[in-house]
């Protein structure tokens, strides 16, 4: 059973065949568990046939890279295997510590906070296992509150474990990465569909706080992948990026010092306001003004970026970047052709083509909507003449094929428009369905210029987020509502939690190890230091405890409620001058207490008799335990004048 | 309080021995916890008497072996005969088939003889030319032996000993029980007169009541606590066996059951304590101490 429930998340992560077979062995194990059969012990023969085709499909749907991910689920598949060759305490043995590896092992896929309340919540089972393992006879009850004791005995170590193991920048090796997933969240392209299938999605993308005044939602643009290829309907990134770096910021407007707390992606990009300014350590802005990491992220980050509300760049666009911003496919789309040649006929300056552009959208009927209809060939022209529906992927596109029909450079940039503002937490918190498009042109005289066709079409995307949005017009926009009365405040509060989690947990690096230690009066503890600390600590420990644990009695254990009962009792007549040998029995006890202080005999004798009673014969009654404390606690001996 | 059956039982027998309640209570906790019972004292202070008055009170049939030197196996197992066809052997059963047996100064006989009958005691059955015959039910013994310092006696060794349950000293009569003793009828008449409160039946179902009896973790916790107690090194020359340790719990219920209670308390434990292992335990030379009652304060009660 503790097997199962540590196992579980890693059934998850594996080949389904396998998740299967597995599940289908625990079940068995169950049943004969439960139904108290005597186990099948299998043949050697078929569990090595069972380990060939495990095997198989281990390797089969890993491919040739060795990684973390098929590691585990090898030991997943002896853990269980395992199971069914239990024989003797010894082999239950090997499976518990098999499961408390592959407890740790569960970190690689996530660390979020729900994940580690469900790591949390297994230690009890195994231990409760291992406790049944050596003593097999007693109560369920039993073995979790002594599993639990044990736990929470070591909680302290755990703390102070997690506060003195020294925090490498960079990890001292590093563990094979996970093989690519099913990706989440923005992509390196856009295809009409690909942002508004994330609309729907509640996962968190980031969350940030602000060091400065917050800005306004309009003013939100996390800037994600840009997009520079159109082919057919879809745009895409470069293969190859740009090369050089962009020009500094030169314009001191509004700026925003921002803390972001980055969940995984799939994306080996930082997301941040625009427009950043500079990366943060370990990361690089390159030419598209996006903060690049060597690998897709793979557990929580945590940086900080400042970023400007402008950015004016002076210089000339590189050759290669002008022939890209003005490449469109050499066929298709004639009218939206045509319409780009006739502004560039009438107006030669590129801001005029842009705002003429803008116009275009603010008058003709346009309407945003999470269901556009489909759009056959030129689905440009569909999208700007016939349905005149679409999500913001369809403006944004849509803009940036005219604009570059136009002769004004442009591109599209993704990435995500606003956010939440979670006042418990005083943090934004970024969600998949926040996830947005837009378009940047280049302006002589200004550089890369942010430009958002959905704002003049829907302005209320902007200003006040999608979930307004989707409660405005809720037939375009069928996203489950998550604003109900109660839900808010308790997504607000778990958000804040989570957000805490991270911050506090996940990001505690040796930055925060340093400052930590600083803030206590230690001010640069080296990792040796560090290390000898903990062992020190490990070593006081058990003294520690047993110190705490003599001079608080109160914590000793003492949870039986006779004890604390005939305690009193004794304590009440030992003030009155008859301390209990500790040889004597509630009934020899009272018997003494009774001849000596005469005056109480007949309670004495009464309540030693009730006492002794249940100890030591029956249990008692509810109301006549009821009866009893009222009269212990009511007991005054020696007291009667 | 009190088993009100085992109670006027007690009463009854109260009428003839004087001022010996603790006595006749340690021995019913004996029978019904289905031991034998070995009283040790000078002569003269009523051991035999103590024993009619039982088997009366109890309503068993009592045959007393009077053990002297010269008494043969045969003597208290029974023995076969040719009848009177001659062709076949007919048993002649001894006086160990009876419900109740006293084994009159069981230190006088030879250890042939003795262990005759403690093997009869531990069996609970006899086996004689190789047929195996079941004693009756229940099977009881009180065996009585002189003082040590009597002339002419061989000894239980430590090992025999331990087929008693309990062993205990009468002890002489307080002041006003001998006062009575002395100016009142005679005791024997007084026992011709007694009538048992109790049958077979009855007798047999009160006994089966004492397994029953519920034993407490806590209390379990004390029991055991006595044992390690008396394994300890430099207490005893040997500690309690496992044996001893169920001894002392079957009595601690058949006391438990003698007053009323439906489960052991300490009390019960001690107060069977010294009867069950004053002959189990030997104190180490030098050490005069009388070894159960210093067991009895040395272990805390849980």
């Amino acid at each position: 059973m503790g097997v199962l429930v540590t196992l579980l998340p890693h059934l998850f992560y594996m080949p389904v065949v396998l998740s299967a077979g597995c599940v289908v062995v625990m079940m068995y194990g169950l049943w004969s568990l439960l139904l108290r059969r005597r186990p099948w012990f299998p043949k050697v023969w078929v569990k090595i046939i069972l380990m060939i085709v495990s095997l198989v499909v281990i390797i089969k749907y890993s491919g040739a890279t060795f990684s973390s991910e098929p590691a585990t689920a090898f030991l997943v598949v002896l853990a269980i295997l395992k199971v069914l060759e239990i024989r003797r305490t010894r082999d239950v043995h090997v499976v518990v510590l098999l499961c408390f590896f592959l407890l740790a092992a569960q970190f690689f896929y996530a660390q979020s906070l729900l994940y580690t309340l469900y790591a949390l919540a297994e230690p009890p089972w195994l231990v409760a296992v291992l406790m049944i393992s050596f003593r097999p006879t007693g109560s369920w009850k039993r073995y979790w509150f002594e599993a639990g004791l044990v736990i929470g005995q070591s909680l302290p170590l755990a703390i102070v474990a997690f506060l003195l193991i020294p925090r490498f920048s960079h990890p001292l090796w590093s563990i094979p990465n996970k093989s690519e997933t099913a990706t989440t969240g923005l992509g390196l392209s856009m295809t009409p569909g690909s942002i508004s299938r994330l609309i729907p999605s509640d996962r968190v993308v980031l969350r940030a706080t602000f060091q400065t005044l917050p800005p306004k939602p309009a003013e939100m643009y996390w800037r994600g992948p840009v997009l520079w290829r159109l082919t057919g309907e879809t745009w895409r990134a470069l293969d190859v990026p740009l090369p050089g770096s962009p020009a500094p910021i030169a314009v001191r407007s509004k700026r925003w010092v921002q803390e972001i707390t980055l969940e995984p992606g799939s994306l080996p990009l930082l997301f941040a306001l625009d427009y950043p300014d500079q990366a943060p350590d370990g990361a690089r802005l390159n030419r598209d003004r996006q903060i690049v990491v060597a690998k897709p992220v793979s557990s929580v980050l945590r940086y900080t970026v400042v970023s400007h509300a402008a950015s004016l760049d002076f210089g000339a666009p590189l050759e290669h970047e002008q022939r890209l911003a003005l490449a469109l496919p050499a066929t298709g789309n004639p009218r939206a052709r045509q319409l780009a040649a006739d502004w560039r006929s009438r107006d030669s300056q590129p801001w005029e083509i842009v705002q003429l552009g803008l116009d275009y959208f603010a008058m003709e009927p346009f309407t945003y909507t999470l269901m556009p209809p489909s759009l056959g060939t030129d689905a440009i022209d569909g999208f700007l003449f016939v349905t005149r529906r679409g999500f913001c992927e369809h403006f944004a596109g849509a803009f940036t094929f005219l604009m570059r029909a136009a002769g004004v450079m442009a591109r599209v940039v993704t990435g995500y428009q606003g956010g939440t503002f979670n006042p418990l937490g005083n943090h934004v918190t970024v969600r998949d369905a926040d996830a947005h498009a837009w378009v940047e042109v280049w302006l002589p005289g200004h550089g890369w210029v942010r430009v958002d066709p959905t704002a003049v079409v829907a302005p209320v995307r902007v200003e006040q987020g999608m979930e307004a949005v989707a409660a405005r017009e809720p037939d375009a926009f069928p996203v489950s509502d998550h604003s109900g009365l109660l839900w808010r405040p308790l997504r607000q509060l778990w958000d804040r939690v989570e957000y805490d989690w991270n911050r506090l947990v996940i990001g505690f690096d040796s930055s925060k190890q340093h400052k930590f230690w600083s803030a206590l009066g230690w001010p640069h503890p080296e990792s040796w230091e560090l290390i000898v600390t903990l062992v020190l600590a490990i070593a006081l420990f058990p003294f520690f405890w047993a110190l705490f644990a003599r001079i608080m009695p109160a914590f000793r254990v003492q949870r039986d409620p006779y004890q604390h009962l005939y305690g009193c009792f004794c304590r009440k007549l030992a003030k009155a001058g008859v301390p209990r040998h500790p040889w004597e029995g509630p009934l020899r006890y009272g018997e003494r207490a009774a001849t000596l202080l005469p005056g109480d005999a007949r309670d004495i004798v009464l309540i030693a008799r009730i006492c002794s009673q249940w100890r030591y014969e029956h249990p008692l009654a509810s109301d006549k335990l009821a009866h009893l404390k009222s009269k212990i606690l009511g007991f005054n001996p020696g007291n009667h004048g | 309080m009190g088993h009100p059956l085992l109670t006027r039982v007690l009463d009854a027998a109260e009428t003839v021995i004087l001022g010996k309640r603790r006595q006749l209570q340690m021995a019913l906790c004996c029978l019904l916890a289905r031991g034998h019972l070995l009283i040790e004292d000078v002569p003269g202070v009523g051991k035999t008497l103590f024993a009619h008055v039982l088997a009366r009170v109890l309503g068993l049939n009592l045959q007393r072996i009077q053990f002297t030197s010269d008494l043969l196996p045969a003597d208290i197992l029974g023995y076969s005969i040719p009848d009177l066809t001659g062709k076949s052997f007919q048993f002649r059963p001894g006086p160990v088939f009876s419900q109740m047996i006293l084994a009159d100064e069981i230190n006088r006989a030879t250890p042939k003889a003795q262990s005759a009958l403690l093997e009869a005691m531990e069996e609970r059955q006899v086996t004689v030319d190789g047929e195996t015959r079941p004693l009756p039910q229940p099977f009881f013994v009180i065996a009585t032996q002189n003082a040590s310092t009597s002339v002419g006696a061989f000894r239980l060794p430590e090992s025999q000993l331990d087929r008693f349950l309990m062993r205990m000293t009468m002890g002489y009569p307080d002041a006003g029980a001998e006062r009575t003793l002395l100016t009142g009828a005679d005791r024997r008449m007084l026992l011709q007169q007694m009538d048992s409160p109790l049958d077979a039946a009855t007798l047999h179902a009160v006994m089966a009541q004492v397994p029953g009896i519920h034993v407490a973790d806590p209390l379990m916790d004390y029991v055991q606590a006595i044992l390690a107690h008396t394994r300890q090194p430099q207490r005893f020359v040997t500690g309690l066996s496992p044996r001893a340790g169920l001894a002392l719990l079957a009595a601690a219920k058949a006391h438990a059951l003698l007053q009323g209670r439906q489960g052991v308390t300490p009390e019960d434990v001690q107060a069977v304590l010294l009867p069950v292992t004053s002959h189990r335990l030997v104190p180490l030379s030098g050490d005069n101490t009388n070894p159960g009652t210093a067991l009895l304060t040395a272990v805390a009660v849980p």
